[in-house]
């Protein structure tokens, strides 16, 4: 994009002969920053629609998607996503029954306490 | 199982491999399905080869990526909770054979309903698909043997070896 010289947005106006440092530079930024937004609204105006292809976009290629996604095979795919994570639960689940303790819950001070008794002549000379 | 040094095992196994099955989901989302791309949810029914069909497998990627999510927090919840309980040991030897344990029961959980049974998608949709789905279950028997070892390598020598160091004291 090009502009004739006397035809440029007053923003892109070098500063005046002599201005002081503080000025030229809060007129850069301003500069900069105009750039910047002209930069994305020609980004987000120059998007063709097929990009907007959301779920819940508005857009043709959102309204296929959406159609192909709760058409007639929906529960089918969702069972089809859905049905390794019950059989994780379960294992889970599994594992934590089958190394439970059982019997009755001896304190576990009073186990060490006992098993201290149960030591070998080799540990009682070292302790 | 309550172990024979009178501690409780069980909420550590099962939150480490809880854990281990959501990182290892993690896992496969990440690496096969967005960084590599070889793979999608349902695509071997709905092959990314068109916009719409790309769109509709991220979904289902999605929502995939947010039940791993579940069992990841799930599994961070419980390990939280086994931490709280004084007969459960905080053993790195356990945890880590839990997590290897969970990570391999995903690759074998999924790679037996989802690629072999429901075929919604294979791990590699190009070429021979068999092959890989293949490498894929090893890889997670490999690592639930792997997994049990750990674990119980921990229950027979170092943890009573610590318990008698325990009772020493």
């Amino acid at each position: 994009m090009s502009f004739a010289p006397g035809n440029r947005p007053s923003c892109w106006d070098s500063p005046p002969r002599g201005a002081p440092l503080r000025f030229m530079r809060k007129k850069r930024r301003r500069t900069s920053i105009a750039r910047a937004s002209l930069a994305i609204a020609l980004f987000v105006f120059a998007i063709p629609a097929a990009v907007t292809a959301c779920p819940i976009c508005h857009s043709e290629t959102g309204e296929q998607v959406r159609a192909a996604l709760f058409g007639p095979n929906f529960s089918v795919h969702l069972l089809s996503v859905l049905s390794p994570f019950p059989i994780f639960a379960a294992i889970v689940l599994g594992l934590r029954v089958a190394f439970a303790p059982r019997g009755p819950d001896i304190p576990r001070g009073v186990e060490s306490s006992n098993r201290s008794l149960d030591l070998s002549p080799q540990e009682k000379r070292s302790s | 199982m309550k172990d024979l040094n009178g501690t409780n095992r069980g909420p550590l196994i099962s939150a480490s491999a809880l854990l281990g099955i959501g990182l290892g989901g993690f896992v496969d989302g990440i690496l096969f399905h967005q960084i590599l791309q070889l793979h999608n949810m349902l695509s071997a029914k709905l092959p990314p080869t068109s916009l719409v069909n790309v769109e509709v497998n991220m979904v289902w990627d999605g929502l995939f990526h947010a039940l791993t999510w579940v069992m990841t927090a799930t599994g961070l919840g419980m390990l939280w909770h086994a931490m709280g309980q004084r007969d459960v040991p905080h053993s790195t030897r356990t945890f880590l054979g839990g997590l290897v344990l969970g990570w391999g029961l995903f690759n074998f959980v999924e790679g037996i309903i989802d690629h072999a049974i429901l075929g919604i998608h294979h791990v590699v949709e190009n070429g021979n698909h068999v092959l890989w789905d293949g490498v894929f279950l090893a890889s997670g028997v490999a690592m639930i043997a792997i997994g049990a070892f750990f674990i119980r390598s921990d229950s027979t020598q170092e943890f009573r070896a610590g318990e008698a160091a325990t009772a020493r004291r």
